[in-house]
């Protein structure tokens, strides 16, 4: 065995002063050097998965940022290389909402924080529901396990198809079953107006919370039960039990779940583009579905690269407000930490 | 030891000269037979790329082959679907790269023509000239003097009844007038109280396609004859789109549930008798036929669309082109393939197949197309096709008539219309239509 396996398997931390110690300085170099040796060979052992996503990540991403400062549309696209620098003012038109563009990408953003807000919440909450449910071990929690996932696990297109037909209000089952019940005397327009985007976060809370559960029973399980027997030692209730040991153990998962979920549902394209069948009015439209309409399909790639990295920008500061406020406190540094 | 290295050094950099050469020459041999083989058809393969439609890839399987068996020339097709083609054909044009052949849909030429995505046909010897096809496709072929494309299929919409239904009622005929078609539907519901005689549908691209049908059909334009203003909100414009509303808020014409519908939707309406008639292509017919065995094609008619108060009757058609992209390296052959699928008898059996209609007009004296609902058509309706202007930006005129479109529909299916929200909703998108118009 090396010297410097000797080391590694002692238990000693490079650098580590008890190591200085043992071998001295000159020892403490060449483990240095080793050890770098070693970072080096790992290094170039990750490159081509560096490389890839180097390719794959970040040049889309570095060329999308690029782009938004041009004014490329149909006219330049085959010779972007000619196309012109217009500075600031894709974002201006996209961020001042006194510009239509901007009026309606505003308006937007609203119906996507909506959208946002009420898919995680709804998700989140149904899941945790759901896991509770199936963390108490009644006869076919298996079989209610997997059959939970079906939403989850079935062609996104077919669910949302299915659930366009349902909410149609002249013949979709929904209105139907709520007049048989005399819950409502008229058919309600589920996917007009105002309501849209309540049928559509509603349907996206019903293709996520699956998720949700799977990730908050897996965290449910890992809850030790000494904690519920001192906790009920202790004269806990049920209630108290969930809020004060249920609850902050699955802060971590909670936190991971409630991440992801809050960026899938900013950049949700599918959902409400099938669901309204294309778009029957701004209603339905969230972001990611007015850059498609607007930008994109009008072959405004600047414009389109502008209203995307502006979307990216409120992204990335819900999540970097989201990673310090929770994230950070419930990992104790960072995922990593 | 040094002098086996250098041995070695000497045997691997002679082994490297030898590969390279030996690669050199192997490419270079492949280069010149390539070189060689573009000026001999019988080497040529051409690539090409559709719109998949049922029934198109038997209908291809069987004209390449026969393209080949004439003319030497292999094609080799690929298919793709609607939903990814925009992004597919901006990707080639990107690139300069990809089919050397290739389906043009109408409504993206003026975008893809800029980015310099096709060829001026007439540019190319033996190029296939318009004149065999209708009128109406002529001039959607021609973009700023430059023909794009050859016109393969279009669809323009029919005024669609299901007679029985309507004869039943004691209704004869279709409307002629927007009038005509508020008072026929007062008969149809003292029949059928709880069925509308006429619906619409209501989700893009759709929406746009209705408005602009009824602005023509008030002698209203969406831009001007230069097309460099918007139009769309003059008082034709707003009168159609007002007598729309009134078919569902007043007359009860139109189910209000309509603004939700996308073309399953009025399709299930119309199988289920809960609408008497529709605007729509020979498609919905064929559904009804798969759907019920109980009917029959003589149980339907096709007529003209009604006119408004101040115009004529007028519809909308969409249209498919088929074009040359400018990277191709076999721009004669891959004219001959255009001029292949412009023939009589393969421009009429491709149209049928993917259910719309042919583009030349003596593709109508195919056996495949007799029968009344056909002759409709010809005589009748394919005269009053409009489409879209090919201007540059109409994507984004478009969305802003879709948009105001959807809101002023929204407002009429939820009792929140009258005439001002109409007027509101198609100045303000008109604003930003003409913005758009003034940007490119």
């Amino acid at each position: 065995m090396s010297e410097g396996s000797s080391d590694t398997t002692s238990g000693h931390a490079v650098g580590d002063p008890e190591s200085r110690d043992t071998h001295g300085v000159s020892g403490w170099i060449r483990q240095r050097t080793r050890l770098t040796e070693e970072n080096r060979y790992a290094y170039k052992l990750i490159l081509p998965a560096i490389a890839m996503m180097f390719i794959i990540h970040f040049v889309p991403i570095v060329w999308g940022f690029a782009i938004s400062f041009m004014e490329l549309d149909a006219l330049y696209i085959a010779r972007w290389t000619e196309a012109p620098f217009t500075g600031l003012s894709n974002y201006t038109r996209v961020l001042d909402p006194a510009t239509i563009v901007g009026q309606r990408y505003w308006f937007s953003l609203r119906q996507t924080l909506i959208f946002t807000v009420g898919s995680v919440g709804g998700a989140y909450v149904l899941g945790l529901i759901t896991a509770l449910i199936l963390n108490r071990g009644f006869r076919g929690s298996k079989v209610a396990r997997t059959l939970i996932l079906l939403p989850w696990i079935s062609p996104i297109v077919v669910v949302l198809l299915t659930w366009r037909m349902m909410l149609l209000s002249d013949t979709g089952i929904i209105n139907h079953l709520l007049q048989t019940a005399g819950i409502i005397d008229e058919p309600i327009l589920w996917l007009l107006g105002s309501k849209t985007i309540i049928s559509v976060t509603l349907t996206n809370v019903w293709i996520y919370f699956p998720w949700a559960t799977i990730m908050l029973f897996a965290g449910l399980k890992s809850i030790p039960n000494q904690l519920y027997e001192a906790a009920s030692i202790d004269g806990a209730g049920r209630w108290g039990k969930f809020r004060y040991v249920t609850l902050p153990q699955l802060k971590p998962v909670s936190a991971v779940v409630v991440l992801l979920m809050v960026l899938w549902s900013m950049i949700n394209f599918t959902v409400p583009f099938v669901l309204t069948g294309g778009g029957s009015g701004r209603h339905g439209e969230v972001l990611m579905l007015f850059i498609y309409n607007y930008a994109f399909q009008n072959y405004e790639f600047g414009l389109g690269a502008a209203m995307s990295v502006a979307l990216f920008l409120v992204a990335m500061v819900l999540a970097m407000v989201y990673y310090r406020k929770v994230i950070d406190d419930s990992f104790g540094g960072g995922i990593g930490g | 030891m040094a002098d086996s290295h250098s041995q070695l050094d000497v045997h691997s950099s002679r082994r490297s000269v030898l590969k390279a050469t030996g690669l050199t020459g192997t490419v270079g041999l492949a280069g010149c037979l390539g070189v060689l083989g573009d000026g001999n058809d019988g080497d040529v393969t051409l690539q090409v790329r559709h719109m998949d439609a049922p029934g198109l890839e038997d209908q291809l399987d069987k004209h390449t082959a026969d393209f080949e068996d004439e003319t030497g020339i292999a094609v080799e097709y690929e298919l793709m679907g609607w939903g990814e083609a925009s992004e597919q054909q901006m990707a080639s044009i990107t690139s300069q790269s990809g089919p050397d052949v290739e389906e043009i849909a109408s409504s993206w030429i003026p975008q893809q023509v800029e980015a310099g995505g096709w060829m001026d046909m007439q540019e190319i010897d033996g190029y296939q000239e318009l004149d065999p096809f209708f009128d109406p496709v002529q001039d959607v072929a021609m973009y700023d003097g430059k023909q794009i494309g050859v016109p393969w299929y279009w669809g323009p919409r029919g005024h669609l009844q299901y007679d029985p239904l309507l004869e039943n009622a004691g209704l004869d005929g279709s409307p002629s007038t927007w009038d005509e078609l508020a008072n026929m539907n007062e008969q149809f519901q003292s029949e059928y109280p709880d069925k509308n005689l006429f619906g619409l549908t209501g989700v893009v691209p759709d929406l746009g396609h209705h408005f602009a049908t009824l602005t023509w059909q008030n002698g209203g334009q969406l831009l001007s004859d230069d097309n460099s203003e918007v139009t769309f909100n003059s008082d034709a414009a707003v009168e159609g789109m007002n007598y729309w509303a009134s078919l569902i808020s007043e007359h009860d014409a139109i189910p209000s549930s309509s603004a939700e519908w996308g073309p399953n939707e009025i399709n299930s309406a119309f199988i289920n008798e809960r609408i008497g008639s529709l605007w729509g292509s020979l498609t919905a017919v064929e559904r009804f036929e798969e759907e019920r065995d109980d009917v029959s094609r003589e149980d339907f008619s096709i007529h003209e669309l009604p006119a408004g108060p101040n115009g004529d009757s007028a519809t909308f058609f969409g249209l498919e082109l088929v074009g040359i992209h400018p990277w191709t390296d076999h721009p004669t052959e891959a004219a001959k393939w255009v001029s292949y699928l412009s023939k009589q008898q393969v421009n009429g059996e491709l149209s049928k197949s993917v259910g719309f209609l042919p583009t030349r007009e003596d593709s109508f004296e195919l056996d495949i197309y007799e029968g009344h609902l056909y002759d409709s058509f010809q005589e009748e309706i394919l005269p009053t096709g409009k489409t879209f202007p090919a201007v540059l930006g109409w994507g984004q005129v478009e969305e802003s008539i879709n948009n105001a479109v959807g809101e002023i529909l929204t407002s009429v299916a939820t009792d929140n219309w009258d005439e001002s929200v109409t007027r509101e909703e198609l100045d303000d998108a008109a604003q930003q239509a003409q913005n758009a118009l003034d940007n490119q």
